[in-house]
């Protein structure tokens, strides 16, 4: 405890007086000489021990009450050394740091939000500044602010701007806005320069370590001195085991395999975070809903403990491909927002495939066709079996409509008539694979499809017919970024990039044309191209489909591969998963080509549009207002309004960081915050530090005002005790 | 009766401030003794005889000129009237001289001063109607001043006894009692005059004890005003009268339970007295004490007129 007026507890002194005054009239008694002294003694001995108690009690109300007045002008005051010093000092500036996190939205037992009460506790640190004191506000989210601008002394300003606060959605750093509340303590109100007599940072927070990570800079001077940092636990109340919570940490979305085209595989990991430190391996029900847009999609229920992670898996099979905006809720608990996860769900289509058998035979294995058939009959499940043609019936085969994919499986040439409707077939959106074999007529296929070819072909080239040259090439070179080879991780590539091949087209070095080469031999040329033409494309496998040039076909890889290629001909790929967007981080969109207007909607309804100067020169736009998690929908056009581009929706989430509300101690916190620490991590466990203690908001006009009360007590009890009785 | 002052004036007679002023003890006895015999006057019933006292049973050797035959015709017995000469009562006045009677509040008489002048008027009283009375004084002792005797001089001698007590000494009652009862051959009423206060153990026991040897005692329980009523107020040292005790107390927080403590012991007494057929007065020093011994002599003319 200390006192903002120290020098008034000279008046303790007086505490003397009812001393002195009790020993002055012990030795002035009159003497009388009295008869009745045994009845005298009887009745003394009779009250004695009344009296006794009554003598104490009433010097112990004297000095009381003498001492009494002195510290009741001496205005005690509790609190923090820093801050007494600092309001003992004259008139202060205090920058009431609210943490604006996600995890303040948190509300325990059913009761007022954190943020609810870091918004009381502001309210009354201002209503009990002083009429020379100023304030200001910093809402702590992920880009801090200041309420107002400049310190204010006018408290009906203060608490205006006070109401208008809000928790956001982001997952936050609290010291860049104690940084800045500092900054902001440097200038007066007036304008004028000079640091104020006592300057503080009071965090209102509930101290979740996740945003507690590094020191912020407090100096409010030339000179480097330092803002006193108060720091309160807004939920310093609660028990420990209250303070749990448990979240959605992520969401991942992929087809599934063995359920058909529309299905996917939604999992779901759910951590669970308490501050308490007992045994929490004990998992309890929570209730876990997959929401889709026409509605509840699946309904169950996951084992959650309450310091944990588990992993949920939810199926669901989509009956029409596309994007499917998808959400995936829990049981809600103290924090809501955490237990909500948007994603998209690519659902593929079912493609139909025409593959027309360069070489069919009666005996299987020596088909053309035999490994391609066999591996697309390994996932018949998750796609319809493909059609099997010769050339000759192609040219009486529907092609646009009815298929999405045609392979010309070691075609050697067509019929002339099929060639236009080959390109018109890709030139409409499909998708043409094409595939070398020993006979191919390059300049045929030159002639009749050179316009989609990804390159010219030159001619076929049978390793170890030229001298000197390697009598097989394995493969290089893999394009990983493509959706075709992503899939392909460092073991997987093995099974691929080995795979033997003596035989393959050459091809012209054409590069006027958009070809992207997706696998190399190791001589460089090209193994597999593929090029755009149209509004579909095309793709080119340099060796034999089957193993006449090559034993890609019964490596491993090939599976995967065959079948990724014609989906992704098919435009039937999955997206592969997106970059995550967390509340508060900016989203490059790509527009579809020659977009000159766009619009991104939010969750809320609340649209940006975008100018053509605001697009770049690729077609894409930045788009920063991801403050609220949602789904978020994209339009586009090249004129006139914008429409749905469903590959460009993306979805915004909470950062799973703040799901962690686990406190530090205020210690702890205290330390990272001024850089004190050797980790500026937290939680670390750290040595015992100066206790700062919790930040006792203690009206400093109210202890004198209790001890007056208790003079006035004091003096009626005396009243009490000294009370004459009439004479008998 | 011509001469006799009305019930109303005796108070302008004794007015303490007048008597205070009357001087010596055996004028103010006199005049305090006067307003006895006045108030004894009053009391007794309207046509009665001066000379004729009372009755008595007629035995062998009485007078029979002196039967009262209408008490015969009245009561089928015989009685005889007895004069004043045939009942006359042996007294004793014994006065507590102990250092405790010299108290006086204010202005006021002594205790010691107030018990002479009312034994004083007693002697006055008794002589006049020829009964023997003697004086006593106890302190720490029993010292017979003036045997009980009914002669010419004797209340000079008494009162002269009076005027130059002096008090001194502590008090034992009950010392001086047992010498007392040792010494009473015949029967006679002792009137005994004291504060009573630091008595002794067993004072009031002896004086019960001495009521019941068949004595008539008279106890007249004398406190001056300040015993009776503390009116103290400040922190007071009260130092004892009689020994060396003394005690510093605030007197306004102590006058409650003093006046208890007064009170239970007056009850004690007159509890005491009563229980022994000990006639009890509680007499404020420096008051005006007709009423106390008229109602004492009254009683005791009735007890002998019912002796007759």
């Amino acid at each position: 405890m200390s006192f903002q007026s120290p020098w008034m507890l000279a008046g303790l002194a007086a505490a003397l007086l009812p001393i002195i005054i009790h020993l002055i009239h012990r030795r002035r008694p009159r003497r009388q000489p009295f008869a009745a002294i045994e009845l005298l003694l009887r009745s003394i001995e009779r009250v004695e021990r009344r009296w006794r108690l009554r003598r104490i009690l009433l010097l112990a109300m004297r000095i009381l009450a003498m001492c009494a007045l002195p510290l009741a002008a001496a205005r005690p005051w509790f609190g923090t050394p820093a801050a007494v010093a600092a309001m003992s000092q004259g008139p202060r500036r205090v920058a009431i740091v609210i943490d604006g996190s996600l995890s303040m939205r948190a509300h325990y037992g059913g009761r007022a939000t954190a943020f609810d009460r870091a918004v009381a506790a502001a309210r009354g640190v201002v209503e009990k500044l002083g009429p020379e004191d100023q304030a200001l506000f910093v809402l702590a989210t992920d880009k801090p602010r200041l309420f107002p601008a400049r310190p204010s002394a006018s408290k009906g300003a203060l608490l205006a701007e006070l109401e208008k606060l809000k928790p956001s959605f982001d997952y936050v750093d609290l010291a860049p806005a104690i940084t800045m509340g500092a900054e902001a303590l440097k200038k007066p109100e007036d304008g004028g320069e000079g640091a104020p007599s006592a300057a503080t940072v009071v965090v209102l927070s509930d101290l979740a370590g996740h945003g507690i990570r590094r020191a912020a800079e407090l100096s409010i001077d030339e000179a480097g001195t330092q803002a006193t940092l108060e720091l309160v636990d807004v939920l310093a109340d609660l028990k420990s085991a209250e303070r749990q919570n448990h979240g959605i940490s992520d969401v991942t979305v992929l087809p599934a395999t063995g359920r058909g085209p529309g299905a996917v595989d939604v999992t779901v990991k759910i951590r669970g975070f308490t501050a308490d430190k007992g045994d929490h391996s004990a998992a309890k029900p929570v209730d876990i809903t997959l929401r889709g847009a026409e509605g509840d999609l699946y309904a169950g229920s996951v084992d959650v403990s309450a310091s944990g992670v588990v992993d949920k898996t939810l199926g669901h099979s989509f009956t029409a491909a596309g994007y499917a905006p998808i959400q995936v809720a829990l049981e809600p608990d103290a924090l809501v927002e955490d237990d909500v996860r948007y994603a998209v769900a690519d659902v593929r289509r079912a493609i139909r495939t025409l593959v027309v058998d360069g070489s069919p035979s009666g005996v299987p294995k020596e088909s053309e066709t035999f490994y391609l058939v066999a591996a697309l009959a390994a996932g018949a499940s998750d796609q319809p079996a493909p059609r099997v043609i010769t050339a000759d019936d192609l040219a009486r085969e529907d092609l646009a409509g009815v298929y999405d994919v045609i392979v010309l499986a070691g075609v050697p040439a067509f019929a002339p008539a099929d060639g236009p409707r080959l390109l018109s077939f890709v030139e409409n959106g499909g998708g043409l694979l094409i595939s070398a074999t020993e006979g191919l007529d390059v300049d045929f296929y030159n002639s009749e499809l050179g316009r989609l070819l990804p390159r010219g072909f030159r001619g076929l080239k049978i390793l170890g017919d030229v001298a000197g040259s390697s009598a097989v090439q394995n493969l290089k070179e893999p394009l990983l970024e493509h959706p075709v080879l992503s899939v392909f991780d460092e073991a997987a590539q093995g099974g691929l990039l080995s795979a033997r091949t003596h035989g393959y087209l050459l091809l012209e070095p054409d590069r006027k044309k958009a070809a992207t080469v997706l696998l190399s031999f190791e001589d460089g040329q090209p193994a597999l191209l593929e090029a755009p033409y149209g509004r579909g494309r095309a793709m080119v496998l340099t060796t034999s489909i089957d193993r006449d040039l090559s034993d890609l076909p019964i490596r491993p890889a090939f599976l995967p591969l065959i079948r990724r290629i014609l989906l992704h001909l098919g435009d039937a790929l999955a997206r592969p998963p997106e970059p995550e967007v967390v509340v508060g981080e900016p989203r490059t969109i790509q527009l579809p080509a020659g977009s000159q207007v766009a619009e991104v909607v939010g969750p809320t309804g609340n649209s940006r549009r975008y100018a053509p100067d605001e697009m770049s020169r690729d077609g894409l736009i930045v788009f920063e207002d991801t403050s609220i998690p949602g789904h978020y929908q994209v339009r586009a056009a090249a004129h006139g309004t914008p429409e749905p581009v469903a590959a460009a929706a993306f979805t915004v989430n909470v950062s799973p960081k703040e799901s962690d509300v686990r406190p530090l101690e205020i210690e702890e916190a205290q330390a990272v915050l001024l850089g004190t620490s050797p980790s500026a991590r937290a939680p670390t466990t750290l040595a015992a530090l100066a206790r700062i203690g919790k930040q006792s908001i203690m009206d400093p006009e109210l202890l004198p005002a209790l001890l007056l009360v208790l003079l006035a007590l004091s003096f009626a009890f005396e009243s009490a005790l000294t009370a004459r009785r009439p004479g008998a | 009766m011509p001469g006799e002052e009305p019930l109303e004036d005796r108070a302008r007679v004794l007015d303490p401030k007048v008597l205070a002023e009357a001087g010596a003890l055996s004028l103010k006895a006199r005049i305090v003794a006067d307003s006895v015999l006045h108030g004894m006057h009053r009391s007794r019933h309207h046509g009665s005889s001066v000379e004729f006292a009372d009755h008595k049973e007629y035995s062998p050797g009485d007078n029979v000129r002196h039967l009262d035959w209408r008490a015969y015709a009245r009561f089928d017995r015989d009685y005889v009237k007895r004069f004043e000469d045939e009942s006359h009562l042996r007294g004793l006045l014994l006065v507590d001289t102990s250092a405790s009677m010299g108290y006086r509040s204010g202005q006021r008489s002594t205790k010691l001063d107030y018990a002479a002048l009312c034994a004083g008027a007693l002697a006055h009283v008794l002589t006049r109607q020829g009964d023997a009375v003697g004086l006593a004084t106890f302190a720490d002792q029993l010292d017979i001043r003036v045997p009980a005797r009914a002669r010419r001089g004797q209340l000079q001698e008494i009162v002269e006894h009076l005027e130059r007590l002096e008090p001194r000494g502590t008090t034992s009652l009950r010392l001086a009692l047992d010498t007392l009862a040792e010494s009473m051959s015949r029967r006679m009423i002792t009137v005994i005059m004291s504060d009573l206060l630091d008595a002794g153990e067993g004072a009031v026991e002896a004086i019960a004890k001495l009521g019941a040897r068949r004595h008539d005692v008279v106890l007249f329980h004398l406190l001056d005003p300040d015993e009776l009523d503390f009116p103290f107020e400040e922190s007071t040292v009260f130092v004892s009268m009689e020994d060396d005790r003394e005690v510093q107390i605030d007197a306004r927080a102590i006058r409650k339970a003093y006046l208890e403590e007064l009170e239970r012991f007056v009850a004690r007494v007159r509890s005491a007295a009563q229980g022994s057929r000990v006639e009890y007065h509680l007499l404020r020093s420096g008051s005006d004490p007709t009423e106390a011994l008229t109602q004492f002599l009254v009683r005791r003319a009735s007890m002998r007129a019912s002796a007759r």
